[in-house]
C-alpha cells in the first residue's frame, strides 16, 4: 500500500516537473531568440545609415581631417566602380571610384573570402562594407567585405 | 597655331598627363617589430602613401596609425588608444632627401635622411634603402631602428618588459609614375 502511494507521488512529482520544464525550455528559447535578434539589430546599426554616408561623400573631397574624424572607425556601405585590384601580403586591395567624387576609396579586404575577391574585375560596380580609417590621397577602408 | 596648341593640350589632358620624374604609391608597406623575452609584437600597414620627386631627389611619406594591423585585436587597441594616441596624432610622416641616388641605375643602395614625425615628435633620422628599377617603377626597401623614447610614447611601468626600447621598422614601396587626376 505504502509502495503504491510512493509510486503515485513520484508520478505526480514528475508530471509537475514536466509542466515546469516545458515552459522553461520555451522561455529560454524565446530569450535566446531575442538575444540573437538584439545582436543582429546592433550589428546592422553599427553600419552608418545612408544619410550619414551621403554626408561623408559630400565632404570627402575638400574637407579637413577634423570634419572627417567623426567617421573614423565607423562601418560604412560603399559603392563604386573598380579602377584597381591588387593583392598585398595576401590581402586584396581594391580602389573604387564614385561618380561625383574626385577622392577614390581604397578598400583593404578582410582575409578569408579570397575566392569571392578573386572574381572582382576592373570596371565592376561593387558594393562594399568597410571600416573608415582616415584619408590620405584616398579615403582608406579596412576589414572590407562584400555584404 | 592656337588651334594646334589647344588640341595638344586637350590630348595631353585626356591621356592623363604624367608629370616628369614624379612617382607615387598609395600601397606602400611599413611594418614594425618589437622583440622582448616576454612577447613579440608585429604590426603592418599596406596602405601607406608616398611621393617621390626625382627632379629634387625628395621623398615624402604619410601613413595612418589606425591602419596598422596587429595579430591580436587587444594589442591594436592599446597601440591606438594608450601609446600612439591615434585620435590626437592620427598620422606619421616622413620628409627626406635621397643622397647619392642614380635614377638610371638598375640596382643601388642609397642613403635617405630627413624628419620623421610620430606622436607629435619630430626626429632627424638617416637610413639606407635598396632601390631596384623595374621597368618604369622604382622599388625602395629597407629597414631602420626607432627609439621609442624619442617619440614621447608613454608605456606603463607594468608593461615595460613587454615592449622593446628599440623597434625595428621595415618598409617596401613600389613607386609608379605619378598620374595627374
Amino acid at each position: 500500500m505504502q509502495v503504491t502511494v510512493n509510486f503515485i507521488d513520484r508520478i505526480r512529482v514528475m508530471q509537475v516537473q514536466k509542466t515546469i520544464t516545458l515552459p522553461r525550455i520555451l522561455l529560454s528559447a524565446v530569450v535566446i531568440a531575442l538575444m540573437v535578434g538584439v545582436i543582429v539589430i546592433a550589428e546592422s546599426k553599427r553600419v552608418l545609415d545612408s544619410t550619414k554616408t551621403e554626408l561623408f561623400y559630400s565632404i570627402l573631397d575638400d574637407s579637413e581631417d577634423q570634419q572627417l574624424a567623426a567617421f573614423i572607425e565607423k562601418t560604412m556601405e560603399l559603392q563604386g566602380v573598380v579602377t584597381e585590384v591588387n593583392t598585398k601580403n595576401g590581402k586584396y586591395i581594391v580602389r573604387l571610384k564614385q561618380a561625383g567624387n574626385a577622392t577614390t576609396l581604397l578598400c583593404e579586404f578582410k582575409p578569408g573570402n579570397e575566392q569571392v575577391y578573386s572574381q572582382i574585375n576592373l570596371g565592376d560596380t561593387l558594393q562594399v562594407r568597410g571600416v573608415y580609417k582616415g584619408k590620405l590621397a584616398d579615403a582608406i577602408f579596412q576589414n572590407c567585405i562584400i555584404p | 597655331m592656337q588651334k594646334i596648341t589647344l588640341i595638344t593640350l586637350l590630348l595631353l589632358t585626356s591621356l592623363g598627363w604624367s608629370q616628369d620624374n614624379q612617382y607615387a604609391t598609395s600601397q606602400g608597406s611599413v611594418s614594425f617589430f618589437s622583440y622582448t623575452p616576454v612577447e613579440n609584437i608585429k604590426a603592418s600597414n599596406d596602405l601607406v602613401y608616398s611621393l617621390l620627386d626625382l627632379d629634387k631627389n625628395q621623398i615624402a611619406v604619410r601613413m595612418l596609425m589606425r591602419a596598422f594591423t596587429f595579430e591580436k585585436a587587444l594589442m591594436q587597441q592599446h597601440f591606438n588608444e594608450s601609446y600612439i594616441e591615434s585620435d590626437i596624432f592620427p598620422k606619421a610622416t616622413f620628409a627626406g632627401v635621397l643622397e647619392n641616388f642614380d635614377a638610371a641605375a638598375a640596382q643601388q643602395t642609397c642613403l635617405i635622411s630627413g624628419t620623421f614625425s610620430l606622436h607629435g615628435e619630430n626626429q632627424q633620422i638617416q637610413f639606407k634603402s635598396t632601390v631596384n628599377k623595374q621597368g618604369n617603377s622604382y622599388v625602395f626597401s629597407g629597414d631602420f631602428q626607432l627609439q621609442v623614447a624619442d617619440y614621447n610614447i608613454k608605456i606603463p611601468v607594468l608593461l615595460r618588459p613587454n615592449i622593446a626600447k628599440t623597434v625595428s621598422v621595415t618598409f617596401n614601396f613600389e613607386f609608379l609614375p605619378y598620374e595627374a587626376e
